[in-house]
């Protein structure tokens, strides 16, 4: 191994880097600026709202839910400080060095608020469970950066809106609206820095990458719909919020399509016919809170329900 | 990479996640049979109607 890289010191290819990368270094200045003490951030909601006031089965939903956010967030923080290590870019590996100081953040933040809901945190379901770690395990950059800045950052924020649109919980609403500013960031290094992963990959590494976006798509889907009944008691309608992640799904898709010269490959981006029929399917499989079903779907529902507990077991 | 990769516990996850996929995709079909067929579905909410992104997150 050639270190250090001397040539990162040169004016020349400082000047080419700036030219290149100076948006994906912001990232990390920005983030700098806006750094937040989740300590200070939590006493003083926690004091403005006089604490936390939830019904028992809404706490448990809630804990239900919690507990793939807060997993979440501590394989982010492995996953951005390995690719702060493995990126090569200064400036990229800036960019996730920043989102690694945010992720921790949001771990001991999120911990605290959990401890103070009060119960044991229950384990993660086989679902996210599994997407957690074949990110976790990956040895693939472009998988990584993929799986974690573009679909789970994406679902954190979906996940964040929902609870805060459903008005579950105050303090809940509030600290969730720092994480919030923090995962747009995050999505930011996705966006900006793949396409340049993207162009390096052989066509057997882009085949693989389509099929690790495919698995955890469809691991996401069922792991939702697992866990309908939490989302559900915490009065957030599954359908919309569905709906909303797939709408911001694809802006983030827009968003790296703009950053590409040639549409990007490796990556599925669905086509307007193809964002009908997923529409279609949330309808199908998530159908409208408080709506009417005919008989023969609620039969198909709950036969896609049992699929999802026993793919859950086997995933366990 | 936090911990040694179990080759057969992947590949284990891998066919599951296959036959979800495939599930995933059969029990689409079905449904679209059955609405076609036997109807009574309500009609799709527009897409992006009441979503919450018209407040977008602050730009960093």
């Amino acid at each position: 191994m050639h270190w250090p890289p001397y040539k990162l010191a040169t004016r020349d290819y400082l000047a080419q880097a700036q030219k290149k990368y100076s948006r994906v270094e912001r990232i990390y200045h920005v983030g700098q600026h806006h750094s937040w003490s989740g300590k200070d951030v939590l006493r003083d909601l926690l004091r403005k709202h006089g604490g936390i006031d939830l019904p028992p089965d809404k706490r448990a939903a809630l804990r239900e839910i919690s507990s793939t956010l807060l997993w979440g967030e501590l394989a982010a923080w492995s996953i951005s400080a390995d690719l702060a290590l493995q990126l090569k870019t200064v400036e990229a590996k800036m960019a996730a060095t920043s989102q690694t100081h945010d992720e921790a953040r949001h771990f001991y933040t999120l911990r605290d608020y959990l401890l103070e809901l009060g119960g044991e945190l229950p384990q993660l379901d086989g679902y996210s469970h599994t997407v957690l770690t074949s990110i976790l395990d990956s040895s693939c950059l472009a998988e990584q950066l993929l799986a974690l800045q573009l679909i789970v950052e994406n679902l954190a924020v979906n996940t964040f809106k929902a609870l805060q649109k459903a008005q579950v919980e105050p303090v809940l609403a509030e600290l969730l609206s720092y994480f919030e500013r923090d995962e747009a960031r995050h999505i930011g290094l996705g966006v900006l820095y793949l396409p340049e992963l993207l162009e390096q990959l052989t066509p057997l590494q882009a085949f693989r990458l389509q099929l690790f976006q495919v698995k955890v798509a469809t691991l996401i889907g069922w792991g939702a719909q697992l866990r309908r009944p939490y989302y559900e008691a915490l009065g957030i309608d599954l359908n919309a919020s569905m709906r909303r992640g797939m709408r911001l799904h694809l802006e983030v898709l827009a968003g790296l399509r703009s950053h590409c010269e040639t549409e990007p490959r490796a990556i599925f981006m669905a086509s307007a016919e193809q964002q009908r029929m997923n529409d279609l399917s949330v309808d199908l499989f998530f159908p409208r809170a408080g709506s009417h079903q005919p008989q023969w779907q609620r039969v198909m529902l709950g036969a896609t329900n049992a699929v999802a507990a026993v793919g859950e077991r086997l995933l366990a | 990479m936090v911990h040694k990769v179990d080759i057969f516990k992947n590949a284990w996850r891998n066919v599951v996640a296959g036959g979800l996929f495939a599930a995933r995709g059969l029990s689409y079909g079905a449904m679209l049979v059955l609405s076609s067929t036997l109807g009574g579905l309500e009609a799709p909410r527009p897409s992006g109607e009441n979503d919450g992104l018209e407040q977008r997150r602050e730009p960093n």
